[in-house]
Parts: structure tokens; sequence; C-alpha cells
């Protein structure tokens, strides 16, 4: 139950990243189409598409986890033995997990710290502070669970056939 | 700390970390981590690592990444890709090799479009390996060219790669991406020649075989219909960036609106195309951008330690010929490539090579193209550069890896070759640069 909701989660933040990296290209090619047409640009997209990709950074890092997506060197892992190779890839999934488990934690710890000095990044539109450190930190909170269930399937994984999510949970 | 102390400690948490299956982002942040408790100050340095990945990814310069990662995506799922491809095919008629010659020819068009080596090289492989195999191609003259030309995406623009060379090394991304088209070109041209001329020496390789009589328009319909408008695409996003019209962020959003605009036009747009595309550019931007968030700190951890700027000095007071350290530097990034990804490699090098090339004068750009080539070789060159997987998971059963291996390695001594001459005629890579300098 937990797992089918927390897919849902992170297929709602992937549906999200892709609005918000179509909003990038319609604000830039908007601002450059009023510009040239002597009608001034919008000042704010410069702001938006720097804060989109974090945004789509935080929002996506859990979800590419989840489909194996982010690029690993399996060099080593080919060429040990089958129960060394599932050995190391669940540890990997435990290193995964305590990384993130420390980056979550210290972003919250920048989090609460520009929270408390009420600190605004001056740009064309103010923004607190300590919005992008909390969205790194939820990241950093969406990579260690991932994590948990990399490790996880990992261990239970069949070394001769291999099983899927789904039948996992 | 000594530098090569700091180096293992730092580089030799990243090759473990890689080595035991931990992706490549978390093998950055992990050594970061002992970074900051070593050289940091400990918590505060951990907190400052999170302060750097915002830091790092809160940047304007990385736009054109996802845009151009869109533009190719729009594209490939339209499907206006695979008919550019249809379309340059139907031109070889009479000559010897003219699949091999369309998948060289295809492959630059695209890579013109995209800028995603591994996508170049899965989408020619799906596309035409099948019907070079019904012909009786020889796996050499099929699946070499392939391989060769899919490499070409990372320096024609626009190269995610060379966006991320930009970003990182701080070198103006406009200048990566328009130093890499004389490059790229003489890559296709000299794969061409090299096809052409093994087909009339051995014409097994490629059986000749009698096509349908096609009208004219039959034969160039396509072409005028689908590849003269699409390259009007890599007119505006290059043009836009050489006449100083546009920065390559709002040359990049041209790019993707104008690729949507084309779908719209030949009746190929629907919202799964779009949700696929954007949803397919959040996956690879995604991965890409957290990479670049990990490897932030990276390079701030060995400028804290000293360690850069000790095996700079230490560089230095050997007074190497400049051409000795270049030579040292793209022989690091070949080798790095039979065990690392083209993004590791980059971020991995970067931050050393830089310092080093501006304390030693040498061109920045130059040395910015040469890295890109180097990488580009590395990625297919035996035993593991990573299109030879991309190319295995597209090629026909009982295709070999040392079939592969057989296949390219004509193709690489080419591009080494081709390397060679760069590095002797800089202007190759500058001049088109020093266009947009002046």
């Amino acid at each position: 139950m937990f797992w089918a909701l927390w897919d849902r989660f992170l297929d709602s933040l992937a549906g999200a990243s892709a609005l918000i990296i179509a909003f990038m290209i319609l604000g830039v090619t908007t601002d450059v189409a009023m510009r040239f047409s002597g009608h001034g640009g919008i000042p704010w997209v410069f702001d938006y598409v720097e804060y989109g990709i974090l945004a789509v950074t935080s929002f996506m890092a859990a979800y590419i986890m989840r489909l194996s997506r982010h690029v690993e060197v399996d060099l080593v892992l080919m060429v040990v033995p089958p129960p060394v190779a599932k050995a190391m890839r669940v540890f990997s999934g435990i290193l995964l997990t305590m990384i993130s488990s420390v980056l979550a934690f210290y972003a919250l710890r920048a989090t609460v710290q520009a929270f408390e000095q009420g600190s605004m990044i001056f740009r064309y539109v103010l923004i607190p502070e300590w919005l992008p450190f909390a969205a790194v930190s939820f990241m950093f909170f969406t990579l260690a669970v991932e994590g948990v269930r990399r490790a996880y399937l990992k261990s239970i994984e069949d070394l001769s056939t291999g099983v899927t999510r789904s039948d996992a949970f | 700390m000594e530098w090569y102390l700091v180096m293992v400690i730092l580089i030799g948490t990243i090759i473990l970390l890689m080595g035991m299956g931990v992706p490549v982002a978390f093998a950055f942040f992990g050594s970061n981590i002992l970074g900051a408790m070593i050289f940091l100050g400990g918590e505060i340095g951990l907190v400052q690592v999170t302060r750097n990945a915002v830091e790092a990814v809160v940047n304007f310069t990385l736009a054109p990444l996802l845009m151009f990662i869109v533009m190719g995506e729009v594209l490939f799922h339209s499907g206006l890709a695979v008919k550019c491809i249809d379309a340059i095919e139907r031109l070889f008629t009479k000559v010897p090799g003219r699949l091999s010659l369309a998948a060289v020819g295809g492959g630059v068009v695209f890579s013109a479009l995209s800028g995603s080596s591994m996508a170049n090289t899965a989408m020619l492989g799906s596309t035409l390996i099948p019907e070079m195999t019904r012909r009786g191609y020889h796996p050499s003259i099929s699946m070499g060219p392939i391989m060769a030309v899919g490499g070409v995406a990372m320096l024609i623009p626009p190269s995610n790669m060379a966006i991320l060379l930009g970003t990182v090394s701080q070198i103006p991304i406009s200048y990566i991406l328009i130093g890499g088209i004389i490059p790229g070109i003489m890559i296709g041209l000299t794969h061409a020649s090299i096809v052409l001329v093994r087909c009339l020496l051995n014409p097994k390789l490629a059986p000749v075989y009698e096509l349908p009589p096609m009208s004219f328009w039959q034969r160039w319909g396509a072409f005028f219909t689908y590849v003269i408008p699409l390259m009007f695409l890599f007119v505006i996003v290059v043009g836009s960036i050489l006449g100083g019209i546009a920065t390559p962020t709002e040359s990049a959003a041209l790019g993707a609106t104008g690729a949507v605009l084309f779908s719209i036009a030949y009746k190929r747009f629907s919202i799964a195309m779009i949700r696929k595309s954007l949803l397919g550019s959040a996956i690879i931007g995604g991965m890409m951008l957290l990479i670049i968030a990990g490897s932030s700190t990276f390079s701030q951890v060995l400028a804290f330690s000293g360690a850069t700027q000790q095996l700079v000095a230490m560089v230095s007071a050997l007074d190497p010929h400049p051409m000795t350290v270049i030579i040292g530097m793209l022989v690091i990034l070949l080798l790095l490539g039979m065990i690392m990804d083209s993004l590791s490699m980059i971020l991995l090098t970067i931050p050393f090579y830089m310092p080093l090339a501006q304390s030693m004068g040498i061109d920045v750009i130059w040395l910015g193209i040469l890295v890109l080539f180097a990488i580009e070789i590395s990625g297919m060159t035996p035993p593991f550069g990573l299109l030879l997987f991309a190319m295995k998971g597209v090629s026909p059963p009982g295709t070999t890896t040392m079939m592969i291996y057989k296949a390219v390695t004509p193709f690489v001594i080419a591009e080494l070759i081709l390397l060679a001459i760069i590095i002797m005629v800089p202007e190759l890579a500058t001049y088109l640069p020093s266009l947009i300098q002046k």
C-alpha cells in the first residue's frame, strides 16, 4: 500500500517536472518573441528558468532512481560471481541511503538556518532562501527512501531470473 | 596534505563507490561528504555541500541542456527523425554501401537535431541494421559506421556534452558549441570515405542490389519535404548563436519550440507524443543535473585542499612543452573512456585540466574541442566504450561482442588520425568561435 502511494507520488512529481520544462521553453520563447517585436521581455523568466532547473532536479531524482536510470558503471559487477555482485548491489543501496540521509539532514539544517534568519534571495522575484534548501532536503529524503527500496529489491532478487518491482511490492 | 594523497582520497572514493555499483552522482556526493569532513571543516562543510548543490543547478547556463534534449526527443518521438533517415537513404542509389552511407549522412543530420550520442546510435541501429542484415551487409560495414557516426552528436551542436563542458569549465557555451561544427563534419566525411573505399575494394562487404525505379520526386521528394525544412531548425539554433542574436538558452528554446511546430506542421503532434518527449527529457536532464550537483562540491573541495594548485605548480615546475601536456590529457581521457561514461570523465578531469591549461597559456576553446573529440573516440573504443553496448542492444541476434569490436576498429583509427590533425591545426576548432569573438 505504502509503495503504491509512493509510486503515485513520484509519478506526479515527474508529471510536474515535465510541465515545468514545457513552461520554461514557452517562457523563454515568448520572452525572445516579445523583445524582438519591441514589446519588452518577461523579466521574471530568467528566475523561473533557474529555479525551475532546481525543481526538475529535486522532483525527478527519486523517480529516475526507481527506473534505475541514474548512470552506473557496472564494469566490476559484470565480472564478479553473481552472489558477490548481488551483495555489492545490496550494499550500494545501503550506501546510497546513507549518503542521501546525511545530505537530507544537512540540507534540512541549512533550510532551518535560512528560515530562522528570514534571509531572502534578491532577484526579480523575491525568493525566501530556505525554499531552495528545502527542495534539496526533500530530494535527498526521497532518494533515501528509494535507496531502501533498492537495497531490499536487490536482496530478494533471484540470481537466475531477477524479480520485477511489482513482484516485490 | 600532499596533492597525491588528496587525489587518492577523493578520486579513490569516487572510483571505489562507482565500482561497487553506486550511481555516478552518489559516488561524487559520497566523496564530497568525505572531503567536507576532512577539508571543509566537518559539519559546516556538509551544510556547504548542500548549498553548493543548490548553486550548481540554479544556473541559467544549464537551461539549454534541458531544452535541446526536448528538441531531440520531440523529433524522435514524432517520427520525424526516422523520416529524415529514410529520405537520406533514398538519395543513395547506385553507390556501393548505400545503406552505410545513409547511416553516416543520417547520423550527421540527426546529430544536428538531437545532441545525444546514445540516442543517435540507438536510432540509427534500430532503423538501418535490420535492412542492412536483410541485404547481406557484412557486420563491419553495417555496425561500424553507425557506432562511429553516433558519436558525432558530441561535437555538432546542439551537443549536450558541449553544454556540460562549457558549464563546468567556464568556457562560453556558444564557443564550444560552434567550435565542434568543423571537426564534426570532418568525422562525417572521413567515415563516408572509409565506407566508400572499403566497398569499392571489397564489394562483398555490401552487396549491390537493384532498387525499384524511382521518379525524381520519389527520390528527392522526402529530402525536400523533411530534411531541408528540419535543417532550417539547425540553422536557427546555430545561426542565432553565431550571429550573436540569441544566447544558447534562447536558441535552445527556439529550437525546442521549432521542433514542436514542425511536428504540428507534419501532422505528427499528439498529446501522448509531447508527454513522452517531455517526460523523457525530464529523465535524461534530471539524471545529468544530479551528477552536476554532485560534482560541483568536488571541484571546490579540490581547490580548498590545495591539490589543484599543487598539481599545477608541480607540472609547471617540470616545464613541459604544452603539446606534451595536451597529449597527456587526451591519453588519460582515452583510457578513462574504457571504464567510465562521458559525463563522469568531464566532471572528474576538467577541474584539473582547466587550471593547468590556463597556467600554460593553452587555448581553452581548442582544448575543449579536443576533450570532446577524445571522449567521443573513447565512447566507441573497445573493450568498454558505451556506444559499443548501445550497438549490442540494437544489433541482430547472433552478433558477438568481437564482431562489434572488429567493426568499429577502422573508424577508431580514422578518428585518432583526425584528432591528431586537429592537434596540429588548432584553427579547425577555433576558427568558427573566433568569428563570434570578433
